[in-house]
């Protein structure tokens, strides 16, 4: 029995078949209320190692405790109630007649009493802007409110862990703003986010950690901002950083800051450069 | 991930180098063989037969571990219904309950459930061996029209893809806390709903958007079709059709002139 908050990964090693290892000796420590952005290419492992983070797949060998429970003994239905996770295809979860239904569905199958599953489903409607849609089949919505759907019938769990697999994926650039606004919030409330992406640019305006998988090890894990200075580790991984973060790294000649995340920070940077320059020329 | 995407697996062997419509009348003749006999022996034989020919077209054990894996449940489960619920010939060996468990019973359910895999297996070897174009090339050569013959061929190389997506939507609402393991059957039957419907609006969607664009490629456009690839009937596929004709024949005619393959442990009656 492991009493640690958060989720702990010790040597973890995973095979789909009997060839090459999905996971290779991974070890992890995510602490409670973190905040953290998996990324690497097409098949390097980051979905396989999430899916072990809430039971759905279980160690050929090495542990994974979370909150406390081995994972290879304790059902997925159990540690759902601790760790959600959103599935890429929202389609992939939708099937009630009605959206309220579809929200309801998560907190009626951990055995809440009615008056708790109403509460966490309105609340659930109201905090995603879906109370409009409520009583709508959520088959029927456009692809970014039925990603809403899908995020929100797993808050309505409550659980303290939420994992978002590519949440931004096919969302216009406004969808996709309001739903890291949302999750930053739950972030904000005490919930730890795990995100896997592609999209570096919105890793790098939200989640102060990130992790590298490359070929299924960690290749590079720290706060995303140290992360994103590790050229040799990302070109191995074939990530680029974001374009504004690239931008300020061949400036750095010139005087800006190579660890820039931001359009805001750039911009704060080069207002700091400026006023600092006509200082100095003003300096006899 | 691990996901077999397409059945056909590439090689050279002589069932990938059999013309389809050779091929097409082995998968037929094998399959109405299947059916005709109720014989635990002859159906542990076209089992073999069909692993043989797979093994011979260097067919990949993870696809066959794959149908022994999808066809297996049901097969346990026919033999155990088939032995309970129905009262043969002979002696008794042993009674569960109201149940009186017979030797004849045990092959009759036996021969039924490897009759499952038998099946399987036949067509397996066909699908394992032959790309999409050269089946629906073969279809058409038979005189289906092309647009059926592609249906079905999409159909077929779409089976794998749904497995994966079953899976993937089986793993979405268990991390929902959806409990597959709980109650009856009736009950357990229920529990699938939610795997079921998204798997419905998923296949649906991708049925829509694949005409599409099949459309969008032109599909349907000219009344004429033209084919890249041409089918050539060698003398060895003459010789394979005549062979399998003439055993089918045989065969018929030993089962209904001379009893043969009837009882389900004797071969001859």
């Amino acid at each position: 029995m492991n009493t640690r908050l958060g989720i702990h990964i010790e040597e973890l090693t995973f095979h789909y078949d009997e060839e090459i290892p999905a996971l290779n000796g991974v070890t992890l420590e995510i602490p409670d209320n973190a905040y953290l952005a998996i990324v690497g290419q097409n098949g390097s492992g980051k979905t396989t190692l999430v899916k072990h983070m809430n039971g759905l797949l279980k160690p050929t060998t090495g542990r994974v405790w979370v909150y406390g429970q081995d994972t290879r003994t304790t059902p997925v239905g159990q540690l759902a109630k601790i760790v959600g996770y959103v599935f890429q295809n929202p389609d992939h979860q939708i099937f009630c007649a009605t959206t309220r239904e579809e929200i309801s569905f998560g907190p009626r199958n951990l055995g809440l009493d009615a008056a708790t599953v109403r509460a966490r489903t309105e609340e659930a409607l109201e905090l995603f802007g879906l109370t409009p849609y409520a009583e709508t089949p959520p088959a029927v919505l456009g692809f970014g409110l039925r990603r809403k759907v899908s995020v929100a019938s797993v808050y309505a769990m409550r659980p303290r862990v939420l994992i978002l697999d590519e949440p931004t994926m096919g969302l216009d650039w406004r969808s996709a703003c309001e739903l890291m606004r949302l999750l930053d919030e739950l972030h904000h409330q005490g919930h730890t986010i795990i995100l896997v992406s592609h999209d570096m640019r919105i890793v790098a305006e939200h989640a102060p950690e990130m992790l590298v998988m490359h070929e299924g090890r960690i290749l590079a894990q720290g706060p995303t901002r140290e992360v994103f200075q590790r050229a040799e580790d990302l070109d191995r991984a074939q990530i680029a950083p974001p374009q504004i973060t690239q931008l300020g790294q061949r400036l750095s000649p010139w005087g800006l800051p190579r660890d820039l995340l931001t359009v805001g920070e750039f911009v704060e940077a080069y207002e700091r450069l400026r006023i600092d320059r006509s200082r100095s020329e003003i300096a006899p | 991930m691990s996901t077999m995407y397409d059945l056909y697996q590439p090689g050279s062997s002589w069932l990938h180098r059999m013309d389809p419509r050779a091929k097409l009348l082995l998968v037929a003749a094998g399959c109405a063989l299947a059916l005709l006999f109720s014989n635990v022996w002859i159906m542990l034989g076209l089992l073999l037969w069909a692993h043989l020919s797979l093994w011979s077209a260097r067919t990949a054990g993870e696809r066959i571990t794959m149908v022994w894996k999808a066809t297996l449940p049901t097969m346990i489960l026919i033999w155990v219904f088939w032995v309970a619920l129905y009262r043969g010939q002979g002696p008794v060996i042993c009674s569960l309950g109201p149940m009186d468990v017979t030797p004849y019973d045990l092959a009759q359910g036996g021969a039924a459930a490897l009759r499952i895999g038998a099946l399987a297996f036949i067509v397996m070897s066909c699908l394992f061996t032959t790309d999409q174009a050269t089946l629906v090339r073969g279809l058409v050569a038979l005189g289906l029209p092309y647009e059926w013959g592609l249906t079905l061929a999409i159909a077929l190389r779409y089976l794998p893809t749904m497995a994966g997506i079953f899976r993937m939507i089986s793993e979405a609402q268990q991390a929902r806390a959806l409990d597959l393991t709980r109650g009856n059957l009736i009950q357990r039957a229920r529990a699938h709903l939610p795997i079921i419907v998204p798997m419905l609006i998923t296949a649906l969607r991708t049925a829509e958007n694949l005409s599409r664009a099949l459309e969008s490629r032109a599909l349907g456009a000219s009344r004429r079709r033209t084919y890249l690839r041409g089918l050539r009937f060698r003398p060895a596929d003459l010789a394979w059709t005549i062979g399998i004709i003439a055993t089918t024949v045989l065969l018929f005619w030993a089962r209904f002139a001379l009893g043969f393959g009837v009882h389900p442990l004797r071969p001859w009656p």
